[in-house]
């Protein structure tokens, strides 16, 4: 095989044969990681490549060179990033989708577009909606969405040739990883140790207090620390350490994870045209990463007061649901679709640089894994 | 109605899973589970037997003083702690932890004012739901329904009370004997 990954879900090859998580599978380090990063499905670096198993084609989204001149404020980013998806639907005259978990990121999202565009274009929005979506911010519903924004289930929404040219969709994806490392930072929160935050990480004697229910593994702290010498800016704090783990090691995987689930009744070709033309990533826009990349510092002691603070205070600046702003975490979402929507539920496992797409269920493609793993 | 005497005791605590804090308890556990359904959005807690205590009791800990106290923390390589923090895992008491209560305030991005007002809508809500309880009215399930909605989709007690009373009006031909009932509780049969 010459073609590199795009998107390889080893976790995927886990379920489907634990015997790659054993200690004499000469591979297992990489799937041991599974233990460490939650809810993995792809792992690659932005700063270099990993000598991965399988072989990775470089990161779809390059970090950006640090701009000293970023804008700090929360909401001038994400309002300008509303204008741009709005002018960008309209040049393009796709239908406008928002993929609404009713979770944070997807509610700023919202919230950007319910202060920005104007009553036509909200006219023609339709949100993507589970039925459990009401239960995650039934306020927010209740007053700002229905009887008044077209909802359309997510579950009878299909993506394939007669429409992936005529839509466009944005989505929360790579929300956390813009924010910080969410789970792990509340752990520290919640066991009131938030002075952690502003440590040298390099003064950690034991990074396992960095890593949710304390897992200690060796050659994924390695591969952090290689990584760390490669970026483009200083990671000095414990705070920047995590939030590094995300921006660096997941953000390729938030990239593609949904566009996986978007682009499955599609050609290999339609769907790189939809990955360019169709999904639009505010967390992935280069202002957000770069506001991303210039308020850690802020970010570190906002978040002893509350989880992603500036989305929620953004959020709030417009419903002003005082208990939604104070008490919102983040939490596995009420909604199964979204958690079914990813490619554990699914026998795709990987994407080449020319999107063609591996399955499970396809037995030319189970052998070409077998190879690269030594199983046949 | 002066909310400030509604009052509420009992071993089923609705705490805040994140910061620990009592908001309510009750001797209902059904009611309790009840609250934390409809109120997840606005705070997620679960519903702890705060009996599994060791310096619990119910006359020291009711709606007067509750927000001030809170369960402990579990341990780290506490397997409760990982049930603690799934939101998929609520739906049961828990009823195997340990340690002791603490007295000790909490501090929120909320202020007083807001803290209270929100205990308050709690308060309201198992004094409306028990009003219900052991009565036979039709369809009484589909009503309760609706209320819950309407406590779940605002954050005013005000506007809580003028909703449910616009039901019950709305209803009132209908639905005799939950309006009658509704209008007494919220203590407007007479206008």
């Amino acid at each position: 095989m010459d073609d590199r990954f795009i998107f390889f879900c080893f976790p995927t090859l886990a379920a489907y044969d634990p015997t790659l998580l054993d200690e004499s599978n000469p591979h297992h380090r990489w799937f041991d990681l599974i233990k460490v990063e939650p809810w993995l499905q792809h792992f690659a670096s932005r700063v270099g490549p990993l000598d991965t198993p399988w072989p990775l084609a470089p990161t779809i989204i390059p970090i950006p060179t640090p701009d000293p001149r970023a804008e700090q404020r929360f909401d001038i980013v994400i309002d300008s990033i509303a204008e741009e998806f709005i002018a960008q639907v309209k040049r393009s005259g796709r239908r406008p989708y928002v993929s609404w978990s009713g979770g944070i990121d997807s509610a700023a999202i919202l919230v950007s577009l319910l202060k920005i565009a104007d009553p036509g274009f909200i006219n023609d929005l339709t949100l993507l909606v589970s039925d459990n979506v009401w239960k995650e911010n039934p306020y927010f519903y209740h007053h700002h969405i229905k009887d008044k924004i077209t909802c359309q289930d997510i579950d009878q929404f299909k993506i394939d040739s007669t429409n992936y040219d005529k839509i466009i969709i944005a989505d929360g994806e790579a929300g956390n990883q813009i924010m910080g490392y969410g789970k792990v930072c509340n752990q520290i929160v919640y066991y009131n140790n938030g002075d952690i935050f502003a440590k040298k990480w390099r003064d950690i004697e034991d990074l396992s207090q960095l890593t949710l229910g304390r897992a200690r593994n060796r050659f994924h702290e390695d591969l952090v620390i290689e990584s760390i010498e490669k970026a483009p800016l200083p990671i000095d704090t414990v705070f920047d350490y995590l939030w590094w783990r995300g921006f660096n090691f997941r953000f390729d995987e938030m990239m593609m994870r949904r566009t996986m689930l978007y682009v499955q009744h599609l050609t290999a070709e339609q769907s790189k045209d939809f990955y360019q033309n169709g999904v639009y990533r505010y967390y992935g826009h280069e202002k957000m990463q770069q506001w991303s990349m210039a308020t850690r510092d802020h970010r570190r002691e906002s978040w002893k007061k509350t989880q992603k603070f500036e989305q929620k205070q953004y959020i709030y600046g417009y419903d002003r649901n005082p208990y939604w702003f104070a008490f919102k975490h983040q939490e596995a979402s009420h909604s199964k679709s979204f958690i079914r929507h990813t490619p554990r539920h699914s026998p795709i496992f990987a994407i080449d640089e020319n999107w063609k797409k591996y399955s499970l269920a396809n037995s030319a493609d189970r052998r070409v894994v077998g190879k690269i793993l030594g199983k046949v | 109605m002066d909310t400030k005497n509604l009052y509420s005791t009992g071993r089923y605590g609705v705490v805040d899973v994140y910061y620990r804090r009592i908001w309510v308890n009750t001797w209902s556990e059904t009611l309790a589970h009840d609250l934390r359904r409809t109120f997840m959005s606005h705070t997620l807690t679960a519903v702890v037997d705060l009996g599994c205590f060791g310096n619990y009791r119910d006359d020291i800990i009711d709606s007067n003083v509750c927000l001030d106290w809170k369960i402990p923390y579990m341990e780290h390589d506490d397997p409760a702690v990982y049930i603690w923090h799934s939101n998929l895992a609520h739906d049961e008491t828990l009823s195997h932890l340990s340690g002791s209560l603490i007295n000790e305030p909490t501090i929120t991005l909320l202020d007083q004012t807001q803290t209270t007002h929100l205990q308050e809508m709690m308060l309201f809500y198992l004094y409306f739901m028990n009003e219900f309880t052991k009565v036979n009215i039709d369809d009484l399930d589909q009503h309760l329904r609706i209320v819950n909605d309407i406590f779940r989709t605002e954050i005013d007690l005000g506007r809580i009370k003028e909703r449910i009373h616009e039901y019950a009006e709305k209803n009132f031909v209908k639905s005799f004997g939950f309006s009658r009932k509704t209008l007494f509780v919220l203590e407007r049969e007479y206008g």
